[in-house]
């Protein structure tokens, strides 16, 4: 069973589905702290504990338009105008020193923000994007 | 592999959930409609397997950290994570340099 999440400031997340490719994975809670700016910790809660790293890109990638089908906004009951979605981007540590993190900007997270629903969404217009965005490169 | 021949408008059922149709056909462009519960996501093949190969590295990374002298990504290494510019197209407008 899945317990309180384990911080206070933790939000529970459900994805259905699953992540793509690792459809075990549906439960999630979501950690921010505000020292970690836009990044937040994305804790797979079972089969077994997983911490990922996501990140709110509004703000960071100024020109990353999150265009998804009507299906997948009607399957997360999501309203016209989008203001009730929350858009996370799974980020991947490719190195810690030097620093190198990407973000997949193709497939986000989009969570109902009022049911804590998500799906791990395929943007229409993915073909503008990388599943592999550099954020940060120190080896560069 | 099972190979089905199907014509304008034919469909093809795999169990009782999943119809698939082929609903245009334009010279090599075949648009196909695919009626399927929502617990199964439905990808063009290309874009599944960048993306699963994606997460599974995101999984290692994860993974790997766990494995690592702290026992784990904690919120402070997460603190860590320092964005610099918005990315390598457009410099960011609203974030803070890196506190060196």
């Amino acid at each position: 069973m899945l317990g309180e999440p384990q911080f206070a400031n933790a939000v529970r997340v459900h994805l259905p589905g699953g992540l793509i490719g690792l459809s075990d994975l549906r439960d999630f809670e979501l950690v921010a702290d505000p020292e970690s700016g836009p990044f937040l910790l994305l804790r797979a809660l079972e089969p077994d504990p997983i911490e990922f790293v996501a990140i709110e890109l509004e703000g960071v990638i100024p020109d990353y338009r999150v265009e998804i089908g009507e299906e997948d906004a009607e399957e997360l009951g999501l309203s016209g105008d989008g203001s009730d979605a929350w858009v996370l981007n799974i980020a991947t540590v490719k190195s810690w020193s030097p620093q190198r993190v990407t973000a997949n900007l193709v497939a986000p997270l989009v969570v109902n923000r009022k049911t804590g629903v998500g799906k791990q969404v395929v943007l229409t217009n993915y073909q503008k994007y990388s599943v592999n965005h550099p954020l940060i490169d120190d080896a560069a | 592999m099972l190979t089905l021949s199907r014509k304008l408008n034919e469909t093809i059922r795999i169990g009782d959930q999943i119809e698939i149709r082929i609903k245009r056909i334009e010279g090599d462009v075949v648009k196909i409609g695919v009626v399927a519960p929502r617990e199964v996501p439905i990808v063009r093949g290309e874009i599944y397997e960048a993306v699963r190969a994606e997460n599974l590295e995101a999984l290692e990374a994860a993974k790997t950290a766990k494995a690592g002298e702290k026992g784990g990504l904690s919120r402070l290494e997460l603190g860590k994570l320092r964005l610099k510019t918005g990315g390598p197209s457009k410099p960011s407008t609203s974030q803070p340099p890196a506190e060196g």
